[in-house]
């Protein structure tokens, strides 16, 4: 996937909790410690961030909350995929 | 309305009809009976409140969590105030005397600050460790090299006098206990500052905003309690207490945020 198109809903999927400057910083950290800062992340990139997103995430709210966050985001990239096969 | 909206007017609506018992001209007018009769349990009230929603936050943690060690330590040193505040009512509502100074309730006040100095320390460690993008350097070091500068300078123009104008014993100890204690909740309060300004935006932050003003109101409460007994300048009493009471609201709300988010 397009980072252009994914990294959005991974960080509206973060601010209500981190903020909107902490969720950009933090999906762009892990991204590059990842070494898959590039303009496309595959499927496998993609789960080990939300991964280590949802480690830094229970920290500060609990497993239960970071996952349903985490279910959330990963809806809303599935919903853009299936937006992106129709078209 | 959300729950989140609901409370912040409830307490808001708290704070308002609260405030007039301790600021003049009510004050004045309602007296000192009334202002005990109310001002006592209502810090009381909030404390366990705190204390509770601060029990509930921790069982949201995973057993082995570290931030659920933080949690709980946050609420066994709202607990213990919670005791010294009861002990404190006990004096003035059930024996009507005033509270004396030093008192048994003093055997639970200092404790629960280096309980609270603990769960802050062990808050700082967990955020330090979670992944996210703090600049440690900057974050934590600076802002807390710079907020002991600040702080113990103040501390230490503050205590100056209440030293030189005591007769010693154990008043003395304790009014440089609290302002010291204070002080030492003070340095990680403000590095939680910095982390939440990080934050900014998000529902995680406001937890942390709430519990800093709460920490910040009870430092004021102590030092301006330390610095006008010992200097024996009287008629304040009402505003100390409203900065107490402000305090444990404060931190009663940055308790039920932090079960909000987590729910």
């Amino acid at each position: 996937m397009l980072r252009s198109e994914v990294q959005p809903l991974i960080e509206e999927g973060l601010a209500p909790i981190l903020g909107p400057t902490m969720a950009r910083a933090a999906v762009e950290a892990h991204s590059s410690r990842l070494a898959i800062a590039g303009s496309e992340i595959d499927e496998a990139g993609l789960g080990e961030l939300l991964t280590r997103l949802e480690l830094g995430l229970k920290v500060f709210v609990g497993p239960d909350k970071s996952r349903s966050v985490m279910r959330e985001i990963w809806s809303r990239i599935d919903g853009r995929r299936t937006a992106g096969n129709g078209s | 309305m959300d729950r989140s909206r609901i409370t912040d007017r409830l307490f808001l609506l708290a704070g308002v009809l609260l405030a007039p018992v301790f600021l003049p001209p009510y004050a004045e007018l309602l007296g000192e009976p009334v202002r005990t009769a109310v001002g006592g349990p209502a810090k009381l009230f909030f404390l366990l409140l705190a204390a509770a929603f601060a029990a509930r936050s921790a069982r949201r943690f995973s057993p082995r969590s570290p931030a659920r060690t933080a949690w709980l330590l946050l609420a066994v040193g709202l607990l213990l105030y919670s005791c010294g505040q009861l002990t404190l009512v006990v004096y003035q509502l059930v024996l009507a005397v005033s509270s004396p100074f030093p008192s048994l309730a003093d055997a639970f006040f200092i404790p629960a600050a280096c309980v609270l100095i603990a769960a802050l320390i062990c808050l700082l460690q967990v955020y330090r460790r979670s992944g996210l993008p703090f600049d440690a350097k900057r974050d934590f070091g600076w802002v807390g090299a710079g907020s002991l500068l600040v702080l113990g300078t103040v501390v230490a123009f503050v205590l100056r006098p209440v030293v030189a104008s005591s007769t010693g014993g154990l008043g003395l100890l304790l009014n440089l206990a609290y302002p010291i204690s204070d002080l030492a909740l003070l340095v990680p309060s403000l590095i939680l500052l910095r982390v939440s300004w990080r934050l900014r935006g998000g529902s995680v932050a406001k937890v942390w905003l709430a519990l800093v003003v709460g920490f910040v109101a009870i430092a004021a409460g102590d030092v301006a309690f330390a610095y006008f007994s010992e200097m024996g300048v009287g008629g304040l009493d009402s505003v100390i207490d409203l900065l107490f009471l402000a305090g444990y609201m404060s931190i009663a709300r940055g308790a039920l945020a932090q079960d909000e988010i987590a729910g």
